[in-house]
Order: structure tokens, then C-alpha cells, then sequence
């Protein structure tokens, strides 16, 4: 047996060698990092030092997020997709192993505009139980909260905070597809939370079989301004089941993210 | 160019054929195995946790079932001495059982960088052997044993990595099983059951400790706990009570926070490591930061997958609840909202989450619905005959 799996592996070599051929691909590589950030510096986790907008001194534990959807957008404002339409990142700010990742050989020569993601994922894209293994797996967003077009958190950021009655209390700043209720607290509806990115100063140029690296960076307190100063006061530690809140930080999204060409 | 690639090409060919031919006359020493089939479950892990140097084979995971219950494994014939796995890991408890262990340095808690252990005095109670494979972060209840070690041992490739390393552990430690291990090899090796079990599942009947363990882990493996109501639920093939329903949706709230820590895929754990308020004073030593040697990781223990919670009696890591009640009662009242609790725990401030007796029974009747009863009397798992009077069978 084993020898002729041996024989098949030496064919398929032999008939590999034949096809591949010198004609080059002149595509570039691009390389992202992402960075999160407060006040410009990077993240200390589990201190106590930070102030929101809204006044609330507050720490962080973790930050768990996903991005889909990654596209550049080239001068003549057409749209390169970078990613295959199922291609979903999580990023830990435990796991440094998921900070990272490269477009190998799959970006044309030119000049770019600006870089463009989903933050979280797309509501078709979104499908109950579609991960198992975990750290993803880990991102679950109740089934009867989120309909068939939400099975997973877009973010989970994990912390406390010093309350009104200057108490450390835990906030789970979690956002997903949101839900409306009735007066019987009873869901009528659903609601998608995930936002489009575009990130203009993302210029760059891309030389043929050139390498770039584009880093992305999460400015973690802009998640509490602009336009809504977020108080953990106002909508407490947990707002999975609060629209309003996430609809806030919905608004605030935008323009959280940087990014630096190098 | 195309003259270098030819005679590249030539070369492969050659070297490729040499290779397959040596590949095949080592083979033919070995015994004939069959591979025993890893079972793919919807929504598990895709994942699982087997090292390329222990695959599963029928054979060995058939030799590993009459190790895991032979009390022999203890190194004495006296029927009052007899001690296996199976004294602990009970099946008609999900392999689990209300034994507790002191758990000390090396068992369960890892090595300082000089060699010293971190001691501790408190006593660990048995962790039921379900769905091993689909775990990847870590065995124990703080997870000391993972791949990423990189502790000098007496075998390498063991190390403190795999289930393999634990099944060892639990044979010599005086902890566990406190195995004579010399007497074990004989008492072993003069039983006729196993030269043709060994013969089968080695090529030959040499018996070593390292066999032994090769088995037994290859046994646990294959343990799964699947068959359950919430599992069929999910699938779309049952309905829940109304009470079950509710106590589901109460599971999965962002009031309860629950699945944040015991759900994800459908082995109902994230596997990772938590303090979840349960001391304001920290006693424990053999917790999470006794492996990571981080203190803000104090008092944290793996989340325990809740599948067979029903069956697993008593309740964390140190057995101090003797009901799924009480648990619930401590989630609803009774957490410390100590500085190290984790920031996914509701209720911190309040001393927890506040249901009211009609939500705990909901509470209840939903983590009834993660018992699998299938594997509870499943022959595969079950003692072999042939082991006689030294098979340790269920009290
Ligand atoms: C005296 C009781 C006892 C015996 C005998 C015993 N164990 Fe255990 N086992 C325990 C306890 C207690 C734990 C939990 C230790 C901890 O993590 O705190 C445990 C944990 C384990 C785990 C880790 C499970 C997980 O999810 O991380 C494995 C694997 C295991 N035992 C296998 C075995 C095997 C195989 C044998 C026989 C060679 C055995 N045990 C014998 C008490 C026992
Ligand atoms: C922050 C994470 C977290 C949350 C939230 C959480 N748990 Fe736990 N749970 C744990 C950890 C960690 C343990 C083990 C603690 C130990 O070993 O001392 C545990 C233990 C348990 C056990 C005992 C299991 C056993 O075999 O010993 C049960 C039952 C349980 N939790 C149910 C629940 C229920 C019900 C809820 C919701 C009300 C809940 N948990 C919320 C982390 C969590």
C-alpha cells in the first residue's frame, strides 16, 4: 500500500514540475499588523488607568474582534477584494499570533486609495455554529438573540470600570446584531451592528512583486466619543440585549481605526 | 533550463522510489493495525488533541480499555491493593467521581524555573475523561499540562505536553496510583490476556511503562459525550420543555452570562481559564497561576465543560458544593466580588446574579439536559470480562 501512495506522490510531483512554469506573477505582498491603541500609545491590560469622554476611569482585560471583507479601493476608485468572500479574522489581544496577517502575491501593482473592511461580520455572512474550534468558537452570540444572522460577537472588550458609586465593576462592552423588543420584552426584530471601515489616508503604491506592510490600528478610546459620549454609568456593565447602546457604539465605530502605510 | 529540470526531475524519481522502497520493508515488521476512526462530531472542534507519535489504532485503544480498569496497574495481585484508573474515573459517572485527590507539585500544579514546586494543601477533586481529544488548551484543572512545555523529562517526546504525560503521572504518582511499576511490568507480562493483546496492538509482547501509557491514552480519546438532549435540540431534532426552554434562553442571557465561559461549541467549556468569584481569601495553590505564575491569574481554574454536570458531584475544582442547587445558588448570591474575579462574571457587585426560584429551577432543568446517558453504559467503554477479578467495576 504504501508503495503505491509512493508512486502517486512521485506522478503528481513529475506532473507538477511540468505545469508550473517561469512565467513569473508580478504581484505584490501585503502584510498587515494590528495595533491596539489609547491615547496613541499601545495597550497596558488590567490597570486601572484610563478615562473615558464620558468621565468613567476605566481598565481593560482583553479585546476579541473580527474583520471580514478586507478590499483596497485603487485611484480610479475601482474595488480589489483581498480576501476570499468567507474569509473572517478574529484578533486576541491575548494572542499575538493573530495580529498578523499576509496577502501573499495577490495585490496588483498600482496605486491605492485606501484600504476598506468590515468590522465584524456581514449578517448572511454570520451564520449560527459555522465555528467550532476555538478561539472563534468562543465569539457565540445567543441563537434566539441574534436570528439566523448572527452567530458570533463582532468584539467582546472586557474590563471594569469605576462607577457612580465608585465601585470596580465589570463591563462587557460586547457588540453583535442587535435586537428590538416589544413592551412584553418580547423580540420583534433584529438589527445588524457591523459597520463598513474605509480608512482614507491609506494611500500607498505597490511595485511590482513589491512588499508593504499596512498597519491597522484600533484607537480603543474612540470607542467612547464621537458622536456619543459612551457612560458605562448610563448603560451599565452589560449590553448585549440594548440596542441603544450598541447603536451607539455602532456610530462611534467609525472612525476608530487608523491606518499606517510602511 | 529546461535541461536542469529534467535531470531534477530524473534525481526526485530515483530518490523517490528509493525512499518508498524503504519505507515499505520497515513496514512489513510492524503488526497490522486498523485505524480507529476519529469521530468527526457536528458542531465539535475539528481539531483534536493526538499527538503524531500516538495515534489511535483499534488495538491499542482495545489494550488501553483493560489497562485503564486492570487494578493490577498498582503492582500487587492482593485483591485489597487492587487500584486503576477506573477507582477514580467512574462510567456510569462519566468517567468522573466524588474522589478527591491532594494536589501538589507536578500533580496538577506546574514547576517554578528553578525546580521548586508551588505547594499546595488543597484537595482536587476527579476531572470526568470526556471529549479529551476536542480539548487543545491545556489538561488539568489549571491547565498545566500543554504543548507548549518545554520541561526536561525523562521522555521527550512525552514531556508535560500531551494526555500521555498525565496517564504516566497517574500510574507512579504516590497522589494517584502509586504504582510499584517494576512488579506491574511482571504481574502484567505474565498474563496470557495480554501477550496477545500486546502482540496486536506492538508486533511483539514486550511490556514497558511506556507501552502501557501509549494505550491507556489512546483509550481516553476515544471517550466522547455527545448523546445529549440540549445537542439534539441544536441539531433541530427535539424540542425542549418549556422549563428547559427557559432555563436555556436564561443560560444564554447576558443576564446570567453563563455561555460566555461554558458554551461556544457543543462541548459546553471555552476551556479557558477563569476565576469565577469564589474566594475572597485565596487558598488554593494549584490554580492557574501556579502554571502561569501570573498573579493576577489566582484563584483561576479551567471552566469545566458542563456536559454530565448532573452526574459530576461535587462542585469546582475542590468539591466544595454538593448540588447543581447549590452552585446555582452561588451564582445567584453567594460570589466574592474579589479583585481578580473576572470581568465576565454578572453580578459582581451585587454578589450575583439574583434569580428567583422559578428561574433556578429553569437553570436546572436546562443543565439536566447536558447528561448523556448513552455512554454512561456504553460497552465499548466499559470493563473487560476477561479482567476477572482484578477489573475495577463501579461501586
Ligand atoms: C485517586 C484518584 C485518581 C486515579 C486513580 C486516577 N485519577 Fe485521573 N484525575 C484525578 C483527579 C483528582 C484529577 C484532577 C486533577 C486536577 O486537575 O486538579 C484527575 C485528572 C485526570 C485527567 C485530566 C483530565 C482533564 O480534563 O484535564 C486525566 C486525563 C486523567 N486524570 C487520567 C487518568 C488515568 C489515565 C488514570 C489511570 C492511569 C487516572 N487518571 C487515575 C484522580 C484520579
Ligand atoms: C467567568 C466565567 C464563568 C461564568 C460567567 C460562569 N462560570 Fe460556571 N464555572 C467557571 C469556572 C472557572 C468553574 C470552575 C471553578 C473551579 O474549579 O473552582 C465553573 C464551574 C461551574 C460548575 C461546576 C462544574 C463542575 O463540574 O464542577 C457549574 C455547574 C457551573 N459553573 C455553572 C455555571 C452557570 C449555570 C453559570 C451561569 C449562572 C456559570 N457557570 C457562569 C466559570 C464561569
Amino acid at each position: 500500500m504504501k508503495y503505491v501512495n509512493y508512486f502517486i506522490f512521485v506522478l503528481i510531483l513529475v506532473i507538477y514540475s511540468c505545469y508550473t512554469n517561469e512565467e513569473e506573477t508580478f504581484n505584490g505582498t501585503l502584510r498587515f499588523e494590528i495595533d491596539h491603541h489609547v491615547q496613541g500609545m499601545p495597550i497596558e491590560v488590567d490597570n486601572m488607568i484610563y478615562t473615558n469622554a464620558a468621565g468613567n476611569p476605566y481598565e481593560i482585560s482583553e479585546i476579541q474582534w473580527f474583520i471580514s471583507d478586507v478590499s483596497l479601493v485603487d485611484a480610479e476608485g475601482q474595488i480589489h477584494i483581498l480576501s476570499n468572500s468567507d474569509w473572517i479574522h478574529y484578533i486576541d489581544t491575548d494572542l499575538p499570533e493573530t495580529h498578523f496577517w499576509t496577502i501573499m502575491d495577490g495585490v496588483r501593482p498600482g496605486e491605492y486609495e485606501m484600504i476598506r473592511f468590515i468590522f465584524g461580520i456581514k449578517g448572511e455572512k454570520n451564520a449560527p455554529m459555522m465555528f467550532t474550534d476555538p478561539p472563534e468558537s468562543n465569539m457565540i452570540w445567543p441563537y434566539f438573540m441574534g436570528g439566523d444572522e448572527g452567530g458570533y460577537h463582532y468584539m467582546k472588550l472586557n474590563g471594569f470600570w469605576i462607577d457612580k458609586e465608585s465601585q470596580r465593576s465589570p463591563f462587557n462592552f460586547h457588540i453583535g446584531v442587535g435586537q428590538m423588543y416589544d413592551e412584553n420584552a418580547r423580540i420583534t426584530g433584529f438589527v445588524q451592528n457591523w459597520f463598513e471601515v474605509e480608512l482614507p489616508l491609506s494611500s500607498f503604491k505597490m511595485p511590482a512583486g513589491g512588499n508593504v506592510m499596512a498597519r491597522i490600528v484600533m484607537n480603543v478610546e474612540n470607542w467612547f466619543k464621537g458622536p456619543n459620549n459612551y457612560d458605562h454609568d448610563v448603560f451599565g456593565g452589560s449590553i448585549m440585549a440594548n440596542q441603544e447602546a450598541m447603536g451607539q457604539i455602532k456610530a462611534n465605530g467609525r472612525d476608530v481605526f487608523s491606518a499606517v502605510i510602511k | 533550463m529546461k535541461h536542469i529540470r529534467f535531470y531534477f526531475l530524473i534525481v526526485i524519481i530515483v530518490a523517490g522510489t528509493y525512499l518508498g522502497y524503504l519505507l515499505f520493508i520497515a513496514d512489513t515488521d510492524a503488526p497490522d493495525l486498523t485505524r480507529y476512526p476519529v469521530r468527526q462530531l457536528k458542531f465539535f472542534p475539528k481539531k483534536v488533541n493526538m499527538p503524531e507519535f500516538n495515534p489511535l489504532t483499534k488495538e491499542g485503544v482495545l489494550l488501553g480499555r483493560h489497562l485503564f480498569y486492570d487494578g493490577r496497574l498498582s503492582g500487587s495481585e492482593d485483591l485489597d491493593s487492587l487500584k486503576s484508573c477506573a477507582t477514580c474515573h467512574i462510567q456510569s459517572k462519566g468517567f468522573g467521581s466524588d474522589i478527591k485527590v491532594l494536589a501538589g507539585k507536578g500533580y496538577p500544579c506546574g514547576f517554578t524555573k528553578n525546580g521548586e514546586g508551588i505547594f499546595g494543601k488543597n484537595l482536587h477533586v476527579t476531572l470526568p475523561l470526556i471529549n479529551l481529544l476536542y480539548n487543545s488548551n491545556g489538561y488539568f484543572r489549571n491547565g498545566f499540562i500543554r504543548e507548549q512545555n518545554l520541561y526536561e523529562t525523562d521522555d521527550l517526546e512525552i514531556g508535560f505536553k500531551y494526555l500521555e504525560s498525565i496517564v504516566w503521572i497517574s500510574i507512579v504518582s504516590e497522589q494517584v496510583i502509586d504504582s510499584n511499576v517494576k512488579q506491574m511490568l511482571e504481574i502484567i507480562g505474565s498474563d496470557q490476556v495480554y501477550k496477545s493483546l500486546f502482540i496486536s496492538a506492538y508486533g511483539n509482547e514486550k511490556i514497558t511503562l511506556k507501552r502501557i501509557v501509549l494505550a491507556i491514552s489512546q483509550f481516553i480519546r476515544t471517550i466522547t459525550a455527545s448523546d445529549f438532549k440540549f445537542y439534539h435540540f441544536m441539531e433541530g431534532s427535539v424540542v425542549l420543555s418549556d422549563s428547559e426552554q427557559r432555563g436555556y434562553e436564561l443560560f444564554y442571557s447576558e443576564r446570567t452570562g453563563c455561555f460566555h465561559c461554558h458554551a461556544g461549541s457543543m462541548t459546553m467549556t471555552t476551556n479557558q481559564y477563569y476565576n469565577n468569584g469564589g474566594d475572597g481569601e485565596l487558598q488554593g495553590n494549584c490554580d492557574r497561576a501556579a502554571v502561569t505564575l501570573n498573579p493576577g491569574e489566582r484563584g483561576a481554574y479551567r471552566a469545566p465543560s458542563l456536559i454530565n454536570c448532573a452526574l459530576n458531584a461535587p462542585y469546582m475544582h475542590d468539591g466544595r458544593y454538593s448540588t447543581l442547587e447549590e452552585v446555582i445558588d452561588f451564582y445567584s448570591e453567594n460570589i466574592y466580588n474579589s479583585k481578580l474575579a473576572d470581568p465576565l462574571l454578572k453580578g459582581l457587585n451585587d454578589g450575583g446574579i439574583h434569580l428567583n426560584k422559578a428561574e433556578k429551577k429553569d437553570l436546572l432543568d436546562f443543565l439536566h439536559t447536558l447528561t448523556d446517558y448513552t455512554m454512561l453504559s456504553d460497552l465499548s467503554y466499559a470493563c473487560p470480562e476477561a479482567l476477572g477479578r482484578f477489573g475495577i467495576r463501579a461501586r
